[in-house]
């Protein structure tokens, strides 16, 4: 493909916004011979380069595959618009960023799916890449499209365009299913038989072993498992987590990522339990790194990087056992070489202010809280266990360690929320502001004090014991966004807010079933992309979907769920039963909490027993209570 | 010194210096660092090159927090680079000198563009194209589209057509006093004489100078005295 790089490189780069996305060549990428009987890979991120390259599991995947000598993994991203005009013009294939080879030429194609809004980009690369979008309209010598990422657990939405899901950790699946693939391609390669062959593996769902029938209504009747398919598709999780392949040699990427510095996974799950929170769920059980481990993997990744900024990455960090120690160490290593640690999110708590006090003695950067509702009382249906103390010493603490910038995020049009509990996000930001100005009386920074109040629109989710829940229609949502804006006048208040248009097919997608997928298909061809992008988002064009495919959104989105429905996410089994969501919403209806299972009882979700799986933690002395 | 070539040449300035940053970390070269609440390596750059060009000879200076050793540090460094850079020369300066930025002030460049036809007396064009008084070209500013007379910052131009192919090799200002992109100078060019472009050009910037007294010399000479 010298051919395709050099004309590209002469020609058509010089003509593209940022093209330092499609060179391929940064330091740490791989580029390996094409043998023959290699296994090949495209790692595809549905969006561009900036955004995939601070994806995680893209740099965990990349090292992990390419270790092996018998596979190839090269990356390829969603061109930016001005590029694909050119790819289209000129007729040239979307590539592969490392050989530049067309898509069409690997053996599988893999997607991840970090976000649903990010579906019509899947097909559009797939088409840019010259493969045919429909599972049934490829051959046997296409390549495999398989997916895998925190959305795959609803894959239905997918299922008419991905031969297989792989569910669960891909540090464990991915490898297991490139082996299987292996033997398959040395034979006489028939897909049909190698997708027959997968089915029973753990953690591999493959979409065409299950019919899905409806009834008149609508509503889901059954969920057909064919051919000796398991009737419910276990995920796969790794259990010694600390054992577990980390790349600490990341591939450096030329323009700056949203995230562009080294992530240190300190944990995978989380046991807080927000009654909201899928990744809460479908990431269970909490396992953790060892200490010990963690400073091995920052020393080499400082080595191989160049980086000067460590992120202790994991969807709580401030729960991880031993973080204080380990921010300690980390600092007292590396604070000498200009390194800084951060944490992605702070807990509303004194604790995690301790924590970035410590973190801040090298960089300031401002400091973020997330109470997710404004009252008490909707505090205790999301169980989200923060009490208005907590704020208090939180943002106290904060304004006392120098901090004059907080920022507080919310959801509205959450399950059971009035018009008391929206009132109440602004009653929540005047307070921070009178507790900045009792701590900072008689400061020079008393005048510099600012709140931010961000709110998301929430988005019931599959698997998350709100999944029964109808989402409030984009006027109610609209609605609580102008009176919020009402409340928050004072000039020291600045208010952002998502578009609820865009929530609203959020809501469709991540609850939607294999008819959804007419509807993505539709969209793409009516020009839909880069959804997640408000200046590419056509609301205009998904209603025309919508009503082309003779399929009613608010079915998906506005419809309260009775409690023995079945759901197209059922045949995914994520380890927590269907049963413990059930009781965690009834508890949510009685503004009744549940406790974190890391330090009371374990409530039952399911997880540890079923999978014959436990808490990995690493004690340190100063545990977090 | 060093080289932007290859692939490197679609590094914008801000990649650019997130990559030596990082590149030098990794040569465990110990960076000063300035003060504040947002410290960040003390490096700085000669005059910035438009993505997409070429140079056989940039210029950093980099403060460091404690001296090392000189011998073998360019390769220990080159080991460090993507594909496309590389340090030609290493060079210690006093701790007071001035920024890069403020004493460059020439620049020479060769662009290569193919053309439709090439004209039959491409010197006697040149000769004329440089006998302008005033070459007007448009720029964009933030405050809108503006015109600018360059013809005081082209210092010499010398063009060759052959087999459609147009190479233009030119020395002109660039710095604080006043800056000529070389893409402007291959436009007006290539306006006045009426050629044809096909296709994209290429650019390669063949040095950085500094003009004291009417005498260009290299910075690295400017160092040596």
């Amino acid at each position: 493909m010298q051919n395709l790089k050099q004309y590209i490189q002469d020609e058509i780069l010089v003509r593209v916004e940022k093209p330092a996305r499609y060179l391929g060549n940064e330091w740490n990428s791989i580029h390996k011979s094409w043998d023959k009987d290699k296994i090949k890979m495209a790692f595809c991120f549905p969006d561009i380069y900036e955004i995939a390259m601070s994806h995680l599991g893209m740099r965990i995947l990349y090292g992990l595959i390419n270790k092996r000598e018998d596979f190839i993994m090269e990356r390829c991203f969603a061109p930016w618009v001005d590029m694909e005009q050119i790819l289209r013009e000129k007729n040239i294939p979307l590539f592969s960023l490392e050989s530049y080879r067309p898509l069409q030429d690997f053996d599988v194609v893999g997607f991840t799916l970090q976000y649903e809004m990010s579906y019509t980009n899947i097909l559009n690369m797939l088409n840019l890449g010259g493969i045919a979008l429909e599972r049934e309209q490829r051959d046997n010598d296409s390549p495999l499209v398989i997916a895998g990422g925190p959305c795959v657990y609803n894959p239905e939405p997918l299922a008419p365009f991905v031969d297989c899901f792989l569910i669960g950790d891909s540090e464990e699946l991915l490898p297991e299913f490139l082996e299987v693939l292996k033997k398959h391609k040395m034979g006489d390669w028939s897909k049909e038989k190698f997708l027959a062959a997968i089915k029973t593996m753990p953690g591999i769902y493959v979409p065409k072993f299950y019919e899905f029938k409806w009834a008149d209504s609508g509503l889901l009747q059954e969920i057909i498992a064919l051919d000796d398919a398991p009737s419910q598709v276990k995920k796969l999780i790794i259990t010694d987590f600390d054992k577990a392949y980390f790349p600490t040699d990341p591939i450096i990427p030329y323009i700056e990522a949203v995230h562009d510095r080294i992530m240190l996974e300190v944990a995978r799950g989380c046991t807080r339990g927000c009654r909201f929170c899928q990744a809460g769920i479908v990431y269970r059980p909490v396992r953790e790194k060892s200490p010990k481990t963690l400073y091995e993997q920052a020393k080499k990744s400082i080595e191989n990087t160049g980086y000067d900024e460590i992120s202790l990455t994991s969807l709580s960090t401030a729960d991880y056992s031993s973080i204080k120690p380990v921010i300690e160490g980390l600092l007292e290593k590396h604070a000498g070489e200009g390194i800084g640690v951060s944490l992605p999110s702070l807990r509303v708590d004194a604790f995690s202010v301790e924590i970035a006090k410590e973190i801040q003695k090298v960089r300031k950067t401002g400091l973020t809280f997330a109470p997710e509702a404004g009252t008490q009382r909707l505090r205790d249906v999301i169980n989200k266990g923060v009490t208005s103390a907590d704020l208090e010493k939180a943002v106290k603490g904060a304004f006392d360690a120098g901090w004059t910038q907080i920022k507080l995020y919310f959801m509205i049009g959450l399950p059971t929320e009035t018009f008391e509990d929206v009132k109440g996000i602004a009653d929540l930001a005047y307070k921070v502001l009178e507790w900045g100005q009792e701590v900072l009386k008689n400061n020079k920074n008393f005048k510099r004090i600012k709140v931010t109040v961000s709110t998301s629109s929430f988005v019931p989710k599959a698997h998350t014991p709100f999944q029964w829940e109808p989402q409030n229609t984009i006027s109610e949502l609209e609605e609580k966004q102008q009176y919020l804006k009402s409340l928050l006048k004072d000039r020291r208040i600045t208010y952002n807010y998502h578009d609820a248009k865009t929530s609203f097919l959020e809501a469709i997608i991540s609850k939607g079933d294999r008819r959804i997928g007419k509807v993505l298909k539709r969209a793409w061809e009516l020009g839909c992309k880069f959804d997640s992008w408000s200046e590419y988002f056509k609301y205009d064009k998904w209603l025309q979907a919508f009503r082309e495919c003779e399929i009613d959104p608010e079915f998906y989105a506005y419809r309260r769920r009775d409690y023995d429905e079945i759901f197209p996410w059922d045949v995914i089994d994520v380890g927590v039963t269907k049963n413990y969501l059930k009781s965690e919403h009834r508890k949510a209806l009685q503004e009744a909490l549940t406790h974190d299972c890391r330090y009371e009882d374990c409530p039952g979700c399911g997880i540890c027993n079923r999978f014959g799986v436990d808490l990995e933690m690493f004690r340190g002395e100063q545990s977090a209570y | 010194m060093f080289q932007k070539l290859d692939t490197a040449r679609f590094l914008s300035h801000l990649e650019m210096q997130q990559m030596w940053q990082r590149s030098l970390r990794r040569a465990k070269v110990p960076l000063a660092m300035s003060k504040g609440f947002n410290p960040h390596p003390k490096i700085s750059f000669g005059s910035a090159l438009p993505v997409g060009v070429a140079s056989l000879a940039e210029y950093l200076d980099v403060e460091l927090r404690e001296n090392i050793e000189l011998t073998g540090l360019k390769e220990k460094i080159n080991a460090c680079l993507p594909i496309g850079f590389k340090v030609i020369k290493i060079a210690e300066i006093p701790p007071k000198s001035k920024p890069l930025m403020a004493i460059i002030n020439r620049a020479e460049y060769t662009i290569e563009q193919r053309v439709k036809v090439c004209s039959d007396d491409i010197a006697t064009i040149t000769d004329k194209f440089l006998g302008q008084e005033v070459i007007t070209i448009e720029r964009e500013t933030k405050s809108g589209t503006k015109l600018k007379d360059i013809r005081s910052g082209i210092f010499s131009l010398k063009a060759q057509c052959a087999k459609s192919e147009l190479i233009i090799t030119t020395l002109v200002q660039t710095g604080s006093q006043g800056n000529v992109r070389p893409g402007e100078v291959l436009n007006t060019f290539l306006g006045f004489a009426n050629l044809e472009p096909i296709g994209p050009e290429k650019i390669t910037r063949k040095g950085l100078f500094v003009n004291v007294n009417g005498k260009t010399v290299t910075p690295l000479e400017v160092l040596e005295g």
